[in-house]
């Protein structure tokens, strides 16, 4: 890792300043003390952030790999301990409080699992009756995902499902067993349905018709919407977005930060901030594609996968094309521990793509 | 382990992975392009609406003057007291506190808020029109959210003269919107609802003032965007004088009736009272609402114009209209004598003179001045009541005047096609303005016009300006009554007053050369109506009036003496007089 290689980390640090304007703006015209240092709470976060997954990464990523199930088991223990002694903030159980800062432990958590799930499918190549390891792999996905349910945060557990699903996709797995695993999963939908809290499942029908209750739970879709669509092509410029400065916009510096872009920004705007994170995700496909290690592949795959899903899902709830389901926008949304999730991502990304020009051992 | 094979198929794999990514990325971004390019302007209106309010200040008023410039209607700044929903805390709180600063229960306050309450940018009215020594104190107070608005409200300073003339002001009801939406009334408009006010209510009114505001979410005032001043209503100059309306207002006092004084020469109103009055502030003043409510119940019924929205039997003044019809359809009249004997026998009936000793022989023009029954009885019965209701037509009866009041009635003639039917004692009632005949005191006093200013049907009047348009009397429609005819009515009618025997000698003016003529219209179970109807001074007719006293009595007295009162005082302050004229609206200018 050096300087050098400024194309990746040029690309995140552009898309987190973007974030930074994005979350002043946001914040500008809220009164409390509290909302005007989230810019400097972020940019604190970010070198955190960076010190913290640098001391991980020290560790080496193979050595990482090695301690994979390890931080798994940590992981589930931290999930249920949210659930024990977690801080209830907006009705669910989602973060723990750690002296000035609060970290959400179902972000940290997917690292962990993306390890483990790459390196155990790395290590059980498929065999042509792909059963065992598949359901191995699905077992390791759901538990953290009905933890994180629990709290409730839906999602971030709906996020771990594309992922496992695009990682046994290039793994190898039978298109016959994923298809199979697709219908189990329509089949059990009712009954997914009947899982869910009473304001989630709100936010589906809301989703389906925002207008049937424009002043509640269609409120911030209908104003998400406005914001973005008044943007026109160029926006109305940085700090003057109406939607923005006169509060027509809930939850504007986490979940819905891309609709003070789109109304600031305009298309344009917004077009730029979705090439950069093509970029990251364009790069980290020429990894899959050209790596020879499994591993590599599985873990990369799993890396992009999870930025693409958030990407699309958080940009396409503020258009109104999915439904409301809370997500973070990586790199942009305020949040320490998506933040922290994301940058430890990132450099796993960029470590194993700067492992393959070496010539190190090749495991598996 | 790892074979060729599924190496390949790993890369492709790895490849679908990527066009569904590209593809996710493509919808995004058509996605994003639809909302803000294509809907993108849409959007922006709608961004627009949630941003920008309108806020509204009250107009004053335009005033309404005396020809002299006496104000009949004007403004006076009230206070109201608002309370600004986004600046304040607890609600609760500020109305305890304004509470004893009021005298008010905070309850009340309270409940008049909740009630009021549009959005929190908009002022709430929780006390409106306070005393000014309270709008002093809680502005020094000094209650957070708490505002002392100036509010122009209309004010009466004439309070109960004039009332029916003038009319009132109220807020608008839903079937005035309906049918004045178009015309840029609103919801919280206030509209002329009665007299001048209501029909030049499109000239009084002002324009409001609008202010554009920014709010945010919650509907709190950011900033203001832009400011347009309210511009007062346009001033209105009627013809009324207000010391001649004073006086029929004093003689009026605990009477029901109505007293009219026209300019006969162009229709132009002096004076236009109707008793019993009210005081037109009780409908702009809140706290006397109660007031309004009991008019409304009055047995009274004080807030009907007598004056032209009531009709009533016209009695002996009918006989003008006999008499006209007489001598234009045979002009030999003028020279015919007949007798009364008290009684007439039509038919098989008797019809009495009000004389039962009889008036003797006597001509038209006596008939007149003694009101004899007998001689229109035969008057009429020669003329028939088909002529009759056309000069009855032809004198203004049986229809509005157009005068520019709202609510006018137009009385009652006999249908022009059911006259040829009545004869005989019908006939006879009719030539005596008994039967079904009803006229306004109004058109009463038009017809005394019609003789006084050479047969012209002028068209009472009102405005003599609007903000700096003058406008002009017209000369009226000719009525084709001969001048030897008009003659023979004066001379009845000087008679009537200065003959010793005229019916309306108690009328008599000294030093005033007065043609007038009595009525007294018979009600079944009551007492009658009273009328007195003329003008004067005979030489130069310089007024026009009508009084008219709902079962007051005898024309003959009680309405003839108050004829006398008026015209008494109006000579007094040199308004009247033989050979003068200095009553006369002519607008620089203007018409002869």
């Amino acid at each position: 890792m050096s300087l050098r290689e400024w194309r990746f980390w040029a690309v995140p640090l552009i898309i987190f300043g973007i974030g930074l304007l994005a979350i002043e703006s946001a914040t500008a015209q809220m009164g409390s003390a509290f909302a005007r240092q989230l810019l400097w709470r972020q940019g604190a976060w970010l070198v955190l952030s960076i010190i913290v997954a640098g001391l991980v990464m020290a560790a080496g990523i193979h050595r990482l790999m090695d301690l994979a199930y390890v931080l798994y088991g940590c992981a589930l223990v931290l999930l249920v301990v949210v659930l024990l002694v977690g801080r209830v903030r907006g009705g669910a159980q989602r973060w723990l409080d750690l002296g000035p800062f609060s970290v959400q432990p179902a972000e940290l958590v997917k690292v962990a699992y993306l390890l483990t799930v790459a390196r155990y499918l790395a290590q059980h190549p498929p065999t042509g009756r792909d059963g065992h390891p598949m359901l191995v792999a699905l077992v390791v996905t759901l538990v953290p995902m009905g933890l994180i349910v629990l709290q409730p945060d839906l999602g971030t557990a709906l996020v771990l499902l594309p992922v496992v699903l695009a990682m046994l996709f290039v793994w190898g797995v039978r298109l016959r067993s994923l298809l199979g695993l697709l219908a189990i999963g329509l089949a059990g939908s009712p009954l997914f349905w009947h899982g869910l809290r009473a304001y989630q499942r709100e936010r589906l029908l809301t989703f389906l018709d925002p207008h049937r209750d424009p002043l509640g739970s269609g409120y911030t879709i209908i104003q998400s919407q406005i914001a973005i669509g008044s943007g026109g092509w160029f926006g109305k410029g940085w700090l003057r977005g109406s939607q923005n400065y006169l509060n027509f916009l809930p939850e504007r510096h986490t979940d819905f930060i891309f609709s003070v872009i789109g109304e600031e920004w305009g298309f344009l705007g917004g077009l730029v901030l979705l090439g950069l994170f093509g970029l990251i995700v364009w790069r980290g496909l020429d990894l899959v594609e050209r790596t020879g290690e499994t591993f590599t592949r599985l873990l990369a795959t799993g890396i992009v996968t999870l930025m693409a899903f958030q990407v699309v899902i958080n940009v396409g709830m503020t258009i109104g094309l999915v439904p409301v389901v809370g997500l973070p926008l990586p790199l942009v949304s305020y949040g320490g521990s998506s933040l922290m999730t994301t940058v430890l991502a990132l450099l796993l990304l960029w470590a194993l793509a700067t492992e393959r020009h070496r010539a190190g051992p090749r495991r598996v | 382990m790892v074979q060729g094979g599924v190496v390949v198929d790993r890369s492709r794999r790895a490849r679908i992975l990527r066009h569904l990514i590209l593809g996710a990325w493509v919808v995004l971004g058509m996605a994003l392009a639809r909302l803000q390019i294509v809907e993108g302007p849409a959007y922006r209106v709608r961004s627009e609406q949630n941003r920008v309010r309108w806020l509204t200040s009250e107009a004053p008023r335009g005033e309404v003057c005396d020809r002299y410039g006496l104000v009949l209607a004007g403004t006076r700044l009230s206070f109201d007291l608002t309370v600004l929903p986004q600046d304040v805390r607890s609600i609760e709180a500020t109305m305890a506190r304004l509470g004893p600063l009021l005298g008010e229960e905070p309850s009340r306050l309270l409940r008049r808020y909740r009630a009021g309450y549009i959005a929190p940018f908009v002022p709430v009215v929780v006390a409106p029109d306070v005393p000014r020594d309270i709008a002093f104190l809680v502005e020094e107070e000094g209650v957070p959210g708490v505002v002392v608005t100036p509010v122009p409200r209309r004010w009466y300073p004439r309070g109960a003269v004039a009332a029916h003339l003038i009319g009132y002001v109220g807020r608008i009801d839903q079937r005035e919107l309906a049918r004045l939406e178009r015309y840029g009334y609103t919801q919280r408009d206030l509209i002329g609802k009665a007299g001048v006010e209501a029909t030049f209510d499109h000239y009084l009114r002002g324009t409001r003032g609008r202010t554009m505001v920014e709010v945010d979410a919650r509907g709190r005032v950011t900033r203001t965007l832009a400011t347009g001043p309210a511009t007062a209503g346009k001033p209105l100059t009627l013809t009324v004088d207000l010391r001649i309306q004073t006086a029929a207002h004093r003689l009026l006092e605990g009477r029901a009736g109505a007293i009219i004084v026209l300019d006969p020469r162009d229709g132009a109103v002096l004076a236009l009272a109707s008793a019993p009055e009210y005081d037109l502030n009780a409908f702009v003043t809140p706290a006397r609402q109660g007031e309004v409510a009991a008019l409304l119940d009055h047995p009274e019924h004080p807030l009907l114009d007598r004056a032209i929205g009531a009709a009533f039997p016209p009695g002996s003044l009918f006989k003008i209209v006999t008499a006209t019809a007489a001598l234009e359809t045979a002009p030999q009249w003028a020279h015919r004598s007949l007798e009364c004997q008290g009684t007439l026998r039509i038919g098989n009936r008797v019809f009495a003179c009000w004389n039962r000793d009889g008036h003797g022989v006597q001509g038209l023009v006596d008939a007149l001045t003694h009101s004899c029954n007998v001689f229109f009885y035969r008057a009429g019965g020669e003329v028939g009541a088909e002529r009759l209701v056309a000069y009855g037509r032809r004198f203004g009866l049986g229809a509005p005047t157009g005068i520019e009041l709202p609510h006018e009635r137009g009385g009652h003639l006999p249908d022009a096609g059911d006259a040829p039917r009545r004869t005989g004692g019908d006939l006879a009632n009719l030539a005596i303005g008994q039967g079904d005949l009803l006229v306004t005191p109004l058109q009463v006093a038009r017809m005394a016009a019609v003789v006084a200013n050479g047969g012209r049907l002028v068209r009472p009047f009102l405005a003599a300006r609007v903000e700096a348009l003058d406008v002009h009397g017209r000369a009226g429609q000719a009525t084709g009554v001969s001048g030897e005819t008009l003659e023979q009515l004066q001379q009845g009618m000087e008679r009537v007053v200065s003959d010793p025997t005229g019916t309306g000698r108690f009328g008599a003016v000294a030093g005033l050369r007065l043609c007038a003529k009595t009525g007294t219209a018979q009600v079944r179970q009551q007492r009658s109506h009273a009328w007195f109807m003329g003008f004067g001074p005979r030489e130069a007719p310089a007024v026009a009036f009508a009084v008219f006293l709902e079962h007051g009595g005898s024309g003959s007295d009680t309405a003839a003496l108050m004829a006398r009162d008026l015209l008494a005082s109006l000579q007094e302050q040199g308004m009247i007089g033989s050979g003068s004229s200095q009553l006369a609206f002519h607008p620089p200018g203007g018409a002869p």
